[in-house]
């Protein structure tokens, strides 16, 4: 079985940059710790590509003993056209019940396996690719099947 | 090449006490425009504790920063108390 990647958290805090930078996006990034608290940084992005469509990336990552980067929370945000096409989080302190969970675009908090943004953005790719695809909403459907055309095509 | 790429990191800017309460002023007045709703950070971060922040706009961020501020809090509160006792036993 292959092991988790072990990463130094300064190593992790490049890396994860740089893996923002590659999304070929128009990339907003931003680090910030406290005064006196180095060990706890906050990454914060939006990347903004054609088309609305958008992720935003929010991490709390800590320095572990070992000096290891761990990602105690987590919430990467899908949207197109201002709305949500998903969000994975990880809060263990909001929902130590379910700390790593998704939102889908038709609401609710399901439980879901930890996520690595590069997971996040090839279902981005996938689900802008459905709704650019998916027949024009008619009257008869709901808003709520709008947001749903993996369904609505059957795919 | 490994400038180029070192570029491409921004800083890790730390931010003090007043820093990080201006972000909280900032959310609360988001949370406040958003919902007609004035929360402060302490009772947002209640609601959030007791697992029913799910419906408020960027509240993993908000808590995120508010645990920011009350760690610097307690730790300037810490640092104040050393000097105080270095002062006794000096």
């Amino acid at each position: 079985m292959r092991r988790p990647r072990v990463m130094s958290f300064d190593d992790y805090l490049f890396h994860r940059c740089e893996s923002i930078h590659r999304l070929g996006g128009d990339v907003d990034i931003a680090m910030h710790s406290a005064v006196g608290a180095a060990d706890t940084v906050i990454v914060e992005a939006r990347v903004g590509f054609p088309d609305e469509l958008e992720l935003r990336v929010f991490e709390v990552v800590e320095r572990t003993d070992e000096g290891a980067a761990h990602r105690f929370r987590y919430s990467y945000q899908v949207r197109w056209r201002r709305q949500l096409v998903v969000r994975y989080e990880r809060d263990p302190v909001g929902h130590p019940e379910m700390p790593e969970h998704k939102h889908p675009a038709s609401g609710g908090r399901i439980p879901w396996a930890a996520v690595r943004l590069a997971t996040v953005v090839d279902e981005m790719w996938e689900e802008y690719r459905l709704r650019i695809e998916a027949p024009p909403v008619t009257g008869t459907e709901s808003p709520r099947a709008a947001d749903e055309p993996r369904r609505r095509t059957g795919a | 090449m490994k400038l180029a790429r070192r570029r491409r990191r921004p800083p890790v800017e730390a931010l003090d006490h007043e820093a990080l309460a201006e972000i909280l002023r900032e959310l609360e007045d988001a949370h406040h425009d958003a919902t007609g709703e004035r929360l402060t950070s302490a009772e947002f971060y209640d609601l959030y504790r007791a697992g029913e922040a799910d419906g408020i706009v960027d509240a993993i961020r908000w808590a995120s920063y508010y645990e920011l501020y009350r760690e610097q809090g307690r730790q300037a509160l810490g640092r104040k108390r050393v000097r105080k006792d270095s002062l006794v036993t000096a």
